[in-house]
């Protein structure tokens, strides 16, 4: 277990971990964090992992960690690490089971005080629309043809028939659509698992959330995004579902075979990889591109189906053009090839966010907790790989958290606070109490002080969705 | 003998399986799967049908075991299904045929994403039995 007086404190908020911890590293590691959650931080393995990374071939500047690091598979939860996509490695644990999870915002013109009334059954309504839960399908089945465009075209498949707008496609993290995707790089088993998900929530961690902005801390950003205090905004948490999850699974299968071929030495199996530009590391992106345009026109069609609910509720007739835009989606479980220094690498980003100068960033709190807004800056362009953090982060088991609070007091808490909840588990809502993670206030700070990314607005829930 | 436990982790979740030989140990591990996907799996045993054939393979056991265990995953999620029977029908280090057989299922307790190769080591006791632990990503 690391100890503080190993890491080197740089400044206030960034720590590093220097190469001369371990011989195997090739960089050092570097922590954004305050104090407080530092010492957080050391109780788990995710600082040995930071420097695990830290080891694999073709890594540029640092192995680094965001204030809601925490442990993972292989990569931890909360890493940012890049690599030559000449010299170095693509590795499926850098990005996450699930693949492409991410958040999005709709902002709907409205303040809350003129349908307060109604957000009750708003929550009830989406509820109804998105399926959620596991072991379920939605209503929306796909043929194989169908599933295959939305591989191949992201949010751009759902624009042709009419589930998504042009604002839809501008106002999402690459245009919904990662242009190297291949559907014949994903296997039957994941398209068996995909084909009637499209339009579904899931279950643990994952929600639709209806919000109320309560605070600005950027009047002028704010502004430009078009939120202003008050506002009613929806939240969507969920990701790239079964589909994601099996190419995942059966790509880190291959990789161990590649990574023993490929003669990469591994301090931890979860960290498989292939060199980015060999066959196998090849297959691997196109296949994660195309579960990413997967999970964007999931988070679509539930935008889909949540305008949906929200004519249904205010009695208008559905015109997605009017109701609900998007403010942005970013993904946290993704990897990217971005240019630095005259240089291409290929940024992974496991539960982080890329914070690009003037791009939204959103942070989802942890239920009946508070969410954010924050916009990126030059500063996490010099000092993050354009990265930022992505939530609260757990610090509580799911068992844990069951034996702490009973499902069912925890809705009348939250009830009794003025959010409506509908969740189709008592035992699955106990173990997301907000007691069982990080706070978010914090982290966010965190973020806000090193400058990777300014905070704009702050939303609290007013009506909670989850499977 | 216990055949397996849910023990905590931070984010997901750990399942500890023990068993007499290899065979009972994927088993057990199946059923533990099959218990976290559905709490009500094992009593359901004596109604298990709809069997399918599973063949993985691996370098290692400790390798095979989480290939089998998201095998039996995939199908479960694919089917709407949770097996909690495993019948081994070939078993070597490196290979296993099995047929699993189940119940429908109508929504699982939990998101189980995948099983991870994190930490997995199967051990060996001094009473000959062996035990190890697989953690889930939920």
């Amino acid at each position: 277990m690391l100890k503080k007086s190993d890491l080197q404190k740089i400044s206030d908020y960034v720590w590093d971990i220097p190469r001369s911890l371990r011989g195997d590293m090739r960089v050092p590691g570097r922590v954004f964090a305050s104090e407080k959650i530092l010492d957080d931080i050391l109780n788990d393995e995710s600082l040995e992992q930071v420097i695990n990374v830290a080891t694999l071939p073709g890594i540029r500047d640092y192995s680094f960690a965001m204030p809601d690091i925490h442990e993972g598979y292989g990569f931890p939860v909360g890493g940012v690490a890049a690599f030559d996509i000449s010299e170095g490695i693509i590795s499926p644990g850098g990005i996450g089971f699930d693949i492409s999870c991410g958040v999005r915002v709709l902002k709907s013109g409205v303040h809350f005080d003129e349908i307060k009334g109604k957000i009750p059954q708003l929550t009830e309504e989406i509820y109804r629309q998105v399926p959620s839960g596991v072991g379920r399908g939605g209503e929306v089945q796909l043929s194989t043809d169908e599933l295959n465009n939305v591989l191949k075209n992201g949010v751009e498949a759902l624009l042709e028939k009419g589930f998504a707008t042009e604002d839809d496609l501008k106002n999402c993290e690459s245009g919904g659509r990662l242009p190297d995707a291949d559907p014949e790089a994903v296997s039957k088993t994941a398209k068996k698992r995909g084909h009637d998900q499209m339009g579904t929530m899931g279950a643990g961690n994952h929600f639709v959330e209806v919000q109320k902005i309560d605070k600005l801390f950027d009047s002028e950003a704010a502004k430009k995004l078009g939120l202003f205090e008050g506002e009613v905004t929806v939240m969507i948490h969920c990701g790239s579902r079964g589909l994601g999850h099996q190419v995942a699974t059966d790509y880190i299968q291959e990789m161990l075979k590649s990574a023993e071929k490929y003669k990469i030495s591994l301090p931890d199996k979860q960290l498989a990889c292939a060199p980015f530009n060999s066959p196998e590391g090849r297959r691997y992106w196109a296949a994660m591109s195309a579960a990413a345009n997967f999970a964007w026109a999931n988070r679509q069609m539930i935008t889909y189906l949540v305008r949906r609910a929200w004519a249904k509720v205010f009695g208008q007739k559905l015109n997605i053009k009017g109701q609900l835009s998007l403010v942005y989606d970013v993904s946290h479980n993704i990897a990217k090839v971005e240019e630095y220094g005259g240089k291409k690498l290929v940024v992974h980003r496991k539960g982080a966010t890329r914070a690009f100068p003037g791009q939204p960033v959103l942070i989802p709190g942890s239920m009946g907790t508070a969410s954010y807004v924050l916009v990126g800056s030059e500063e996490s362009l010099k000092q993050s790989f354009g990265s930022s953090c992505h939530g609260a982060g757990r610090v509580m088991s799911r068992t844990q958290a069951k034996r702490t609070v009973r499902g069912s007091d925890l809705k009348k808490e939250l009830e009794e606070k003025g959010i409506s909840i509908a969740a189709g588990s008592m035992a699955g809502l106990a173990e997301e109490a907000p007691l069982a993670y990080k706070d978010v206030e914090e982290v966010v700070r965190v973020v806000d002080e090193v400058g990777l990314a300014k905070r704009v607005a702050r939303m609290r829930p007013v009506g909670v969705i989850k499977g | 003998m216990v055949r397996y436990k849910v023990l905590p982790h931070t984010a997901d979740l750990r399942l500890k399986v023990y068993g007499k030989n290899y065979e009972e140990l994927f088993q057990n591990a199946a059923l533990g799967l099959a218990h976290i996907l559905d709490k009500a799996a094992e009593k359901k045993l004596k109604f298990a049908r709809g069997a399918e054939k599973v063949t993985v393979e691996a370098d290692g056991t400790e390798t095979l075991l989480v290939n089998f265990l998201n095998q039996v995953l995939s199908i479960s999620n694919i089917k709407k299904y949770v097996y909690p029977k495993v019948k081994v029908l070939y078993f070597s280090p490196q290979k296993i045929e099995a047929q699993i057989s189940g119940v429908a299922a109508d929504g699982f307790d939990e998101d189980v994403k995948a099983v991870s190769y994190h930490g997995v080591k199967i051990e060996k006791n001094k009473d000959g039995t062996f035990e190890t632990t697989v953690v889930l990503d939920i």
